[in-house]
């Protein structure tokens, strides 16, 4: 790793406690200048504890924070990051653009121009004089990235932006997200919906319990999503030790009464026969590779998948 | 925090229960003013007998011989609480819009020193408590003239006097909206409180009690209480009291909220 090399985001060992109980655990993320970093984790996992420490809206325990480069505290890092944190916040009796200059007043921006520039951009420039309280759950959060979209910042930091939209929106988001990455912007987004964000991310975290488990490149996921070839048969207890003889080193996994993973097998055919010769049903068989939910959800029952390719080491890589 | 204040005007420009307090304020005016000229005035009297309501208005008549337009104005709005109590409801209201709505996250992103924000608040209370005073003494001097000149005028000095002691009473007031909503996030915890406190409730029954112990001169030193007993004039240091009360309290007040704000997450 460039030690030279400036993170968009950089926490060092940070820390909330909520009576007592550590909601996010010595966090080491580092965030590269650039990157869409999805942030993975179940809820109560701290990850929008750990976004709003980053926003300036929870104070940490411990630890520290660094903002391309600078302390949080530093008023100009404020300016360049934009935030959307749980649900937007907006005024239900004003219009959209009356939210939007609100903020814009609040940042100190004179010029409105840029508010209806941003909500043309999100689609929102035909809503009039509709209140927000009439919106759709889908123009609120439409509405909440254009407020974060405001001033320009560099980095956004944007908590579920996809929640409660329709699939049109979602794409809409996701070409908005992918066009400003394009234009430099940084992104350090957290989802439920890990297909949508396995679209867009270029990076990934996963916490668990308050501690980063993993943080991992696109390019490193797709090394450490192996391929895998699942059988179904009828009795997994005959079949394993069958499979096992046949396999010799490769790695096995039962997934439930009826279903076994391999990994690291190059052919099936033969083992399909080996098994119908002994009796055994096979309902189903077949290679498949392994997506970010299913790297996601091993990564939270404790499987370090690929790890021995990778030398990872929990929580201290850095991506 | 410049950009701060920018915001909340724009808001305040745009909130309607602004415009609603405000009528409040102005229908009370009118009611008051309608009553005194019906109990004071030959005309009056004509129009109460037309309305049946003269042997009641004669009950409780009032002499307004030593009346002045100053002394109008704060037996309408201000003695009573009923102006503290109206002000107090519009502050909770709009502080708590911003925990309610959400917004305050858009806002505390950006604005990390957190005393900025309490402070801005505390001002733009300050700046909508001096437009209500104005705009309704400015009212009632305009009822008077149009119901025939009914009290004399007060002079301009003891005017301003009175005036800038009880929106300093009322900015310190506000300031204590401010807090009680920033430590518990409810507009109706603000609307109770501005009722109680700003009506004078709690003092009112406060003082009962402890003037069975001779301690209720310690009353004279709340807010409310500063408000109900300030001079209209000035006739000394002594007179200046409210003031010092009123300052008092704005201070520790702010410096509370600011405290409250920046110990809890958003």
């Amino acid at each position: 790793m460039n030690n030279k090399e400036t993170f968009a985001v950089e926490t060092v060992a940070l820390t909330k406690l909520y009576k007592g109980k550590a909601a996010v655990n010595h966090l080491n993320l580092k965030v590269r200048e650039g990157a869409i970093y999805g942030f993975i984790g179940r809820n109560g996992a701290g990850k929008s504890t750990t976004l709003k420490m980053l926003c300036g809206l929870v104070k940490p325990a411990e630890g520290e924070i660094r903002l391309f480069g600078k302390p949080v505290q530093d008023p100009f890092v404020a300016r360049r990051i934009g935030c959307l944190i749980e649900s937007a916040g907006l005024y239900p009796k004003m219009t959209a653009r009356q939210n939007m200059i609100m903020k814009a007043r609040c940042m100190g921006l004179s010029d409105e121009k840029s508010v209806d520039l941003i909500l043309e951009r999100t689609g929102l420039s035909d809503t009039g004089n509709k209140p927000t309280k009439l919106f759709s759950m889908g123009m609120k959060q439409r509405l909440g990235v254009a407020l974060a979209l405001l001033g320009n910042p560099d980095l956004l930091i944007l908590d579920e932006p996809i929640n409660g939209l329709d699939p049109e929106g979602v794409r809409e988001i996701r070409q908005l997200i992918l066009s400003l990455n394009e234009e430099g912007k940084t992104f350090l987004i957290s989802s439920h919906i890990l297909g949508e964000l396995s679209k867009i991310s270029t990076h990934y975290g996963i916490i668990k319990d308050g501690n980063l488990v993993d943080q991992i490149s696109r390019q490193e996921l797709e090394k450490s999503c192996t391929d895998y070839y699942q059988i179904e048969v009828d009795d997994v207890k005959r079949s394993l030790p069958l499979i096992m003889e046949h396999i010799g080193g490769s790695q096995t996994e039962v997934q439930d009464s009826h279903t076994i993973r391999i990994y690291g097998l190059a052919e099936g055919a033969a083992l399909n026969r080996l098994l119908v010769e002994n009796q055994i049903q096979v309902y189903a068989s077949g290679f498949h590779h392994m997506d970010l939910e299913e790297y996601f959800l091993a990564r939270m029952d404790g499987s370090h998948i690929g790890d021995s390719q990778n030398g990872k080491k929990e929580g201290e890589k850095n991506v | 925090m410049f950009n701060l204040l920018r915001m909340d005007l724009y808001r305040l420009k745009r909130s309607r229960s602004i415009y609603i307090c405000f009528a409040i304020l102005l229908v009370m005016t009118v009611i008051c003013f309608w009553f005194v000229w019906m109990t004071a005035t030959p005309q009056g009297d004509a129009l109460a007998e037309k309305l049946g309501i003269a042997e009641v208005l004669r009950e409780d008549s009032l002499s307004v011989e030593n009346y002045d337009t100053l002394l109008m104005f704060r037996e309408i709005a201000m003695d009573g609480g009923a102006y503290s109590a109206i002000l107090g409801i519009l502050v909770a209201l709009f502080v708590c819009l911003d925990f309610h709505s959400g917004f305050l996250k858009n806002i505390m992103s950006l604005h990390r020193q957190r005393w900025k924000y309490a402070i801005s608040k505390v001002i733009t209370a300050g700046i909508l408590s001096f437009f209500y005073l104005m705009l309704q003494y400015a009212f009632c001097l305009l009822l008077n003239v149009l119901f025939g000149h009914l009290v004399p005028l007060t002079g301009f000095g003891d005017t301003l006097f009175y005036l800038a002691s009880a929106w300093l009473n009322t900015t310190a007031f506000s300031a204590l909206m401010i807090l009680i909503c920033f430590f518990t996030r409810s507009s109706a915890a603000g609307v109770f409180t501005a009722l109680l406190l700003g009506g004078g409730i709690v003092q009112t029954i406060l003082r009962g009690f402890l003037s069975l112990f001779h301690l209720d001169d310690w009353l004279n030193y709340t807010l409310y209480y500063s408000l109900v007993l300030a001079p209209s004039s000035y006739t000394g240091t002594g007179s200046l009291r409210m003031f010092g009360a009123a300052l008092v309290f704005l201070v520790l007040y702010s410096a509370l909220a600011t405290v409250s704000l920046s110990r809890q997450d958003i």
